[in-house]
């Protein structure tokens, strides 16, 4: 069976709330063991925690946020920003090493948390998603009333905090204040869930919080937000991320574009196209790099727009326009630093579209401009086969000879390395030892 | 008894002089044709012209490869060398447990295919058997060469298709890249716009991951 669009969904949604869980966990068990206050909340308590996040779709969607301010206000006094002083003084909250309170933050976002965890908008989680963080704010509630009997100590405050802001994560950083953002790393005085923190916010849409985690992370040298956010979307491409390593690009490409470094930006763009791409939507690539191509009329960044575009064009079958796309830039010598590029995908192109004489132009002048180009090695394989298809077996050696040994590890030495052994198994070839030529058995 | 006329000696010596002459005639003529009579002797335990129970093939192809050195007529060497090639290539009497010689029926194709080389229809003919012995071998390289010689002789576009398509399906067998090869061959050498058009159909069935571009392309 196939997952559905929507059930990849939830999948992922289940693996970032595992993340969260394990960010819970390292936070909330290591507090306690180091202070050794016999009260300390268990591992228990904090899986238990991460287990009603999973569980808990179904209720808290019939949970709004003011319905988990009254029940701090009843059950959890004590907390920063809680309207209600504790009435045993059982929790203690450590504030000082924060610079914002939980419950402020809560209080400040709640409304357009609700309205994201009911509506889903498209920059926000998913709602079942955001549902169940509302779900870990209640259970949380609810444990907070262990707490105010005096069973849980202050972890349990820590945990709480914690349950409070993650699910306003949810919410992009576009709606958080810059300094509310920045602030966040503080949540997380001990570090070790700062890696766990970082991925789930980059999963939650929450670029630039994550860029503020993974600061507070390598404290010693923070990176740089751009470069930070161009290494989080190749991450997240690779983990098919692809919603958030959007999300993280264009981030990075309207900060690269803000401080008018435009060759970082146009290379973001080219990662948002991808994931656009990945997810199935060609036309939202080409889309985007069509709309983005306007802004960057200058090489060399046209070139690397136009490249990104003829990709997007031909991996969408629109062989023709792609074709034309690297012509056009090849004799208009819009290539830039992307020549190579424009001539492969032209040679390619041609090829599929059975125009074997202008192919084999591009071809030639590939092979002069780029010898050493590990796409090169492509050029000689075809150049070959056809040779050997041909029954010209000297010409096909002599490619063939020339990707072992000037190209072994390009994917065309692969390729011709399993149709060589498929022909020897078949017996319909022999391999000299000594020189690699092949030779017919007929 | 009175001798006649027609009995006569005289007579009779010439009555008998014809016969005599046609009989010396036909022998004469009998060393001088071997091939013919090898070739009848050949026919007589061949299937297709004898009852089942008198096939022979061990034998037929016996005498007709002798015929084929007995220097027979160019329309005589061609139907042996038709009927080598079937009887070393297919099971001509089911049951009869033969042991077939692919390769040897591809050699009197080629024999063929080098004796018409005025006749396009026989010698695309001999091609396609060729291509189907050498198939039936698992000899690819040789078929795809026997089909490609079969498509450079134009024929009709229906036969043309078929073999365009046989020839794809011979060559994806070794490699899709080779099918590819073999398809962009066709393309830049023919000049008839139905074996270019033929040749483009299997071009975009070829797999898909032989026309991706690399992975690091515009990243």
């Amino acid at each position: 069976m196939t997952a559905t669009p929507s059930s990849t969904r939830s999948y992922r949604a289940m693996a970032l709330l595992a993340m969260a869980g394990c960010a819970f966990v390292s936070v909330a068990s290591a507090g306690p063991a180091d202070t050794a206050d016999p009260a300390a909340p268990s591992v228990e308590l904090v899986d238990e925690i991460a287990g009603k996040l999973l569980a808990g779709l179904e209720s808290c969607r019939k949970l709004g946020t003011q319905a988990v301010l009254d029940l701090i206000d009843d059950d959890l006094p004590g907390l920063p920003g809680s309207d209600q002083q504790p009435k045993r003084g059982k929790v203690r909250v450590p504030s000082a090493t924060t610079r914002v309170d939980a419950l402020s933050l809560f209080r400040e976002y709640a409304v357009e948390f609700d309205r994201a965890a009911k509506d889903g908008t498209p920059r926000t989680l998913s709602p079942e998603l955001a549902g169940k963080f509302a779900a870990a704010t209640r259970t949380v509630c609810e444990k907070g009333r262990l707490a105010r009997a005096g069973i849980l100590g202050e972890g349990t405050a820590r945990v709480a905090e914690l349950c409070f802001v993650l699910p306003l994560l949810a919410m992009p950083d576009s709606q958080w204040s810059a300094a509310n953002t920045k602030s966040l790393p503080a949540w997380m005085t001990d570090g070790k869930g700062l890696p766990a923190l970082e991925r789930f916010a980059l999963c939650a849409g929450r670029p630039l919080t994550a860029w503020s985690l993974a600061s507070a992370r390598e404290k010693a040298k923070p990176p740089g937000r751009v470069a930070y956010l161009c290494g989080a979307t190749d991450e997240l491409l690779e983990a098919g991320e692809l919603g958030a390593a959007r999300l993280t690009s264009t981030a990075g490409a309207e900060i690269a574009e803000a401080a008018g470094d435009s060759g970082t930006a146009a290379k973001l763009h080219l990662k948002t196209a991808r994931a656009f791409a990945d997810a199935g939507h060609a036309e939202k690539a080409i889309k985007h790099l069509r709309a983005v191509a306007l802004r960057f009329p200058q090489l060399p960044e046209c070139a690397t727009i136009s490249a990104g575009l003829a990709r997007h064009l031909y991996d969408d079958d629109q062989v023709a326009s792609a074709r034309d796309l690297a012509r056009d830039c090849l004799d208009g010598r819009r290539c830039g630093d992307r020549k190579a590029e424009f001539l492969y995908l032209h040679w390619l192109a041609c090829r599929r579209l059975g125009e074997t004489g202008n192919a084999d132009a591009s071809a030639r002048e590939f092979l002069a401009a780029f010898p050493e180009h590990a796409w090169a090695a492509d050029i000689h394989l075809v150049s070959g086969m056809r040779a050997f298809a041909d029954g010209n077996d000297d010409e096909a050696n002599r490619a063939f000879k020339l990707i072992r040994t000037t190209f072994p590890d390009a994917r065309a030495a692969r390729r011709l390395s399993e149709f060589r052994n498929r022909l020897t198994r078949l017996e319909l070839i022999t391999v000299d030892a000594e020189t690699g030529l092949w030779r017919r058995t007929e | 008894m009175q001798s006649t006329p027609l009995h006569s000696p005289t007579r009779q010596l010439r009555y008998s002089l014809p016969a005599i002459a046609a009989l010396a005639l036909s022998a004469a003529s009998l060393c001088a044709d071997p091939a013919s009579e090898l070739i009848r002797e050949a026919r007589a335990v061949d299937c297709k012209y004898c009852a089942c129970g008198a096939f022979d093939r061990a034998d037929a192809i016996g005498l007709y490869e002798r015929a084929l050195e007995a220097n027979p007529t160019p329309e005589q060497r061609l139907d042996v060398l038709w009927r080598l090639a079937r009887l070393h290539g297919e099971n001509l009497v089911p049951g009869t447990g033969q042991t077939l010689d692919l390769q040897q029926a591809s050699t009197y194709c080629e024999a063929i295919m080098g004796l018409c080389k005025d006749d396009g229809k026989i010698r695309r003919e001999a091609a396609l058997a060729a291509a189907k012995y050498a198939n039936a071998d698992r000899r690819f390289l040789a078929a795809m060469r026997y089909y490609n010689a079969a498509i450079a002789i134009p024929a009709d576009p229906e036969s043309t298709r078929r073999t365009i398509g046989a020839l794809a399906r011979t060559a994806r067998i070794l490699d899709a890249s080779l099918l590819v090869a073999a398809m962009e061959h066709l393309i830049a050498t023919h000049d008839s716009k139905e074996t270019k058009a033929q040749a483009m159909v299997h071009l975009r069935l070829a797999d898909a991951d032989l026309w991706s571009l690399p992975k690091d392309f515009a990243r």
